[in-house]
């Protein structure tokens, strides 16, 4: 299957999808189509990190960068900048974060995943999961690469705080 | 030592996109379709010299390299005259979409003898000054839909949203195929205004990106639209500046 197969198929299989997740966020239906296209723009330059159409992943994935194009639009409609002032403060140590996360079991750290906020869920999706750099994370997203990197620490610094 | 972790972030994400796919979601708008064929169907066309603009390196279609080199506008060919007949009645009507939202519907009624299918190709012939585009043709399987899009090159195009890429699309449908054009939302400005002497409308719709305009005109034997990010005067004379045009490349013949 080449890239325009894959994506027209993965359109026909999710679009309905993420205009339930921008609406779910934008609450308004000409942003959420937006925000559909500008998914549909982003997937469209990350086909290589797609393999099956049809896989709970791919599903997660197309639902991950459409959320994320949504909250940059709400965040772009409240004038703030692209990255929060928290983000570039964030600072915790990464060696200390993986030693923390080995010692619980999956259920909980499915219950403590759930109560972060779902930008910091994602971007700990997007590199950890999906195994993306940050780079390529923050490009996806449409982000700085210290945006990112910030974000991706905040959500460990979070998850532990709430693990623990 | 992250696979817990990994697991995890695995499992919650899946859970929450398989709610997303149980959910009923409302009817896409045309222009969403439209935006959405460009995307998957159209590959830019384009040719011409590459050329440095204020740091840039902007992609220019033969037609802007002829006028940048001339020093003229983009306006080529001689006054407008085949895209402008009358044509039949052209009506607005309030109406409700199957999820009782308002919208707005607009109908033709074709004239005898009008085509079928699309005969003759149309494009703008006038692009706004000093923007360069890549422009992409696409013309269905049944012949009843045509379209030529104009994107703007942008220096970084993550960062922008999508509809200032594609900046400015003509659909061209024949009117006998036609019978009803596309819904709005009540929530938008519709006014009725005059495209070369044919009855139009322009409906407005403010974007987080800019106010969207779209000039609806009926030049007897088509119906057409034209979706821009332009000020209203702008976008009319943009319409009033369509001319014949080839089928493949979309350039003006």
């Amino acid at each position: 299957m080449n890239g325009g197969e894959k994506l027209t198929q993965i359109y026909i299989k999710y679009r309905r999808l993420m205009l339930c997740a921008a609406l779910d966020i934008l609450k308004n239906r000409q942003d959420s189509e937006d925000a559909v296209q500008d998914a549909f723009v982003r997937i469209s330059e990350n086909l290589d990190n797609i393999g099956e159409v049809d896989s709970p992943r791919t599903r997660s994935f197309v639902m991950v960068v459409t959320r994320n194009i949504c909250l940059n639009i709400l965040r772009r409609k409240r004038f703030e900048s692209g990255a929060d002032i928290d983000e570039l403060n964030a600072v915790s140590d990464h060696s200390v974060e993986k030693q923390a996360f080995s010692s619980f079991g999956v259920a909980e750290l499915e219950s403590a995943l759930k109560r972060l906020p779902p930008e910091l869920r994602d971007i700990l999706y997007l590199t950890v999961y999906e195994e993306m750099s940050l780079k390529d994370a923050a490009r996806l997203l449409g982000i700085s690469y210290e945006a990112a990197k910030s974000r991706a620490r905040r959500a460990r610094k979070k998850l532990i705080e709430i693990l623990y | 030592m992250e696979n817990n972790l990994k697991t995890a972030l695995g499992n919650v994400i899946n859970e929450e996109s398989a709610a997303f796919l149980l959910q009923d979601a409302p009817e896409f708008s045309e222009a969403f379709e439209h935006n959405m064929e460009r995307i998957l169907n159209g590959s830019a066309k384009t040719c011409g010299a590459v050329r440095k603009r204020g740091g840039m390196r902007v992609l220019m279609t033969a037609a802007a390299c002829a006028a940048a080199v001339c020093g003229i506008g983009l306006t080529v060919g001689a006054a407008v005259t085949d895209g402008f007949t009358k044509g039949g009645a052209f009506s607005k009507v309030s109406a409700y979409d199957k999820y009782g939202q308002p919208t707005i519907k607009f109908s033709a009624a074709a004239p005898e003898g009008a085509p079928e299918t699309i005969e003759q190709t149309y494009a703008p012939s006038k692009l706004k000054g000093g923007i360069n585009y890549k422009s992409s043709a696409y013309m269905n399987k049944d012949r009843n839909r045509y379209s030529v899009n104009y994107m703007q090159e942008m220096k970084d195009a993550v960062n922008e949203p999508f509809l200032t890429i594609n900046a400015i699309q003509l659909v061209q449908e024949p009117k006998s195929w036609f019978r009803e054009t596309f819904s709005v939302p009540e929530y938008v400005d519709v006014k009725e205004i005059t495209v070369g002497g044919c009855q139009g409308f322009m409906v407005s719709q403010e974007r987080y990106y800019g106010t969207l305009n779209v000039v609806i005109w009926d030049n007897g034997d088509y119906i057409f639209r034209l979706w821009c990010i332009l000020p209203e005067a702008e976008a009319i004379a943009l319409a009033e500046s369509v001319v014949p045009c080839d089928e493949i490349s979309g350039e003006v013949l």
